[in-house]
Formats: structure tokens, sequence, C-alpha cells
């Protein structure tokens, strides 16, 4: 039987407050002696009635709540999976707690052949390069050039820049087709120093364009990473935010929560640094 | 599960999130030198090797297969 099920790429950042939330559930049931399988609680169940969350010590389980509960019982439920990429496993791989997480909960690439193993590399790196190189786009029929959307950073041994790790755990997500989830917004989403903002008087609120998402988008589209939806639509696998996810799951499903929620125009406008 | 609904305590909270901190910690240190030193293809075989040998859930099939 085909297996439809959504795969969602996980970041360290993720990875790490899921496993505390399991290691609090786990230990809470076996000290209060309850019995409970995930599939019987509601997808809207609230942990917060016997754990204190919006106190807890995990940056991304106090600030986002409700929206990491409703994917975690999500994953639990295999509803959608988590994906683990060679660079996330790589990252954690020396904590024997993530290490179990990973084997018991989480979904990992298939065996590679040889040939395999280097045609996947090549992918990666190709992509990883990409997102590390200045961009052209086409503004206004124009061609014009951009900042990347990913970071490299300097090694001292090497004395030469290298890309992050970061790069490669998008390139890898990309390759493999899945959206990757991460609270990294800094690096993934947006561009401190590129992204002014807007202010929306109609949620009062601080708005950040998200530079560095519609330049990732917008090389994994020239690079043929993207599939066509309804209307014609690209829909891209892209790096998306904790609450962003929770809320397009809620409403429109787990099927259909890769949203084309970026269009020609955003990608045009997001990855042009150049303030035109 | 909703008979008792107890909070755990925030030192409970603290203690387990504290040595799970105190781990990565430990983990950054040793993965800081190895992302470094290694190719990423003898990365992409640690993770192979993990897949394997855990006989963990793979994309499209189970244990590694």
């Amino acid at each position: 039987m085909a297996n439809n099920k959504k795969y969602i790429s996980i970041d360290s950042n993720i990875l790490r407050a899921f496993l505390y939330l399991d290691v609090m559930l786990k230990s809470y049931v076996k000290n209060n002696g309850i019995e409970f399988t995930y599939k019987e609680l509601p997808d809207n169940f609230n942990f917060t009635k016997f754990l204190d969350l919006k106190n807890c010590n995990d940056p991304l389980l106090r600030l986002h709540t409700r929206g990491m509960c409703y994917l975690y019982l999500l994953f639990k439920k295999d509803k959608i999976r988590m994906y683990v990429t060679e660079a996330v496993y790589n990252e954690n791989k020396h904590s024997k707690n993530c290490c179990d997480f990973i084997r018991d909960n989480c979904f990992m690439h298939k065996i590679m052949t040889e040939s395999e193993k280097e045609k996947f590399y090549k992918k990666v790196s190709d992509l990883v390069n990409d997102y590390t190189s200045p961009q052209t786009v086409r503004y206004k029929g124009e061609l014009m050039a951009c900042n990347p959307p990913m970071k490299v950073e300097y090694l001292e041994h090497l004395q030469t820049y290298v890309p992050t790790n970061d790069c490669y755990i998008m390139a890898e997500s990309t390759v493999d087709n899945c959206t990757l989830l991460t609270g990294n917004g800094k690096d993934f989403i947006f561009d401190i120093k590129d992204d002014k903002g807007f202010y929306n008087p109609t949620t009062r609120k601080f708005v950040k364009k998200k530079s560095r998402t519609l330049g990732i988008v917008d090389v994994n589209i020239k690079n043929g990473y993207y599939s066509t939806g309804e209307d014609d639509n690209k829909i891209v696998p892209k790096p998306i935010d904790i609450d962003t996810l929770a809320r397009n799951i809620q409403r429109y499903g787990v099927d259909n929560f890769e949203l084309p929620e970026v269009n020609e125009e955003d990608i045009t406008f997001g990855i042009n640094r150049l303030g035109l | 599960m909703e008979k008792k609904l107890v909070k755990m305590s925030k030192e409970d909270m603290d203690k387990i999130y504290s040595e799970l901190v105190e781990e990565f910690k430990e983990n950054d240190k040793a993965v800081k030198e190895e992302l470094i030193k290694k190719d990423r293809k003898e990365l992409i075989e640690d993770y192979q090797n993990f897949i394997i040998k855990n006989k963990c859930k793979t994309r499209g099939g189970k244990n590694g297969k």
C-alpha cells in the first residue's frame, strides 16, 4: 500500500525541545502511575494541565507552547512524521538522549548504495553552493544581483570560509522534498541585517519579511526542487517556523499544509537585497 | 490521564532541563571538532551506520531497509 504520510524535517533545536517535552512527560507519567496512549488524546490536548510549559527553561516550548504541543502530539499519533537528516543527526550524535529519541520517534533516509550516495552528495553540495553564493534574480525584467540566503563561517585552521551546517540541513531537507521545521529564525527565515520589516496596523505587530526563506525558495525553484499544485502554484521545500506550521495544519489538514504561500512576486521582492 | 492532574513541580522540570543541557553541551563540544575535521561523505557514512545499527525507521520502509 502506498505510504502517503507527510514527513517534516526537523532542525536540532526542535529535536531538543521535543526531547525535553518527551522526557518530562515520561517522568510525569511514571511518577503519577498514569496509563494512556497518545492515540486516545485529542489533537488539541493541553499538556499545560500538568506541565507548566509557560515557565519552563526551553525557549521554544515556553514561547510556542501551543504550537509545539500540537505538533508533538501529531508526531506521536503518526499523523505526520519527524524526519532527521544526516546533518541534524551529526549535530546530535554524541547525546545519548537525542540518539534514543531519534531511534524511537523519527524517520531517516533510506540506506543508499555507493552510487546513490554519490548522487545525493552531489545534489546537496550543489544546493549548498547556491545557498551561499550571490544570486541573480529577474526584477522588473532585469537581472539583478543579491546576497546569498544562507551563511558561511570562517575556519581558522583552514583559513577559509565554509558553509555552515545549517546549509546542509536545508539542502538535505530539500533534496528529500521535506519542509524544514525550525526554531532558528535568524539563520533560516529572517535576515536581521536586511529585513527592515513593516508595521501591520491591523494586527498591531511588527512583521519581518522572510528574506532568507524567500531566497532559499528561489534557489530551490531554480534547481527544479518543486512540485506544481492547484492553480499552477509552485510548492517548494522551505524552512517554516513552529506557529506557521501548526496554524497551516490546523487550517488545512495534515495532507495540505505545504502551502504555496510564497508567490513569484514575493520571491523576487524578498531576495532582492539591493533595496530597489 | 484525567484523574490526577497535579502539575509537575518547577524544580523537577528544571532538573530534567539542566541534565539535558549538560549533555547537549558535551555533545556540542565533541561535534564541533568532528564537523570541521570530517569529510561530508564520512558523515553520511556515520548516519547510515547509525540507521543500520539501531534498525531505525526510514522513509518508505522500516529497519534500515
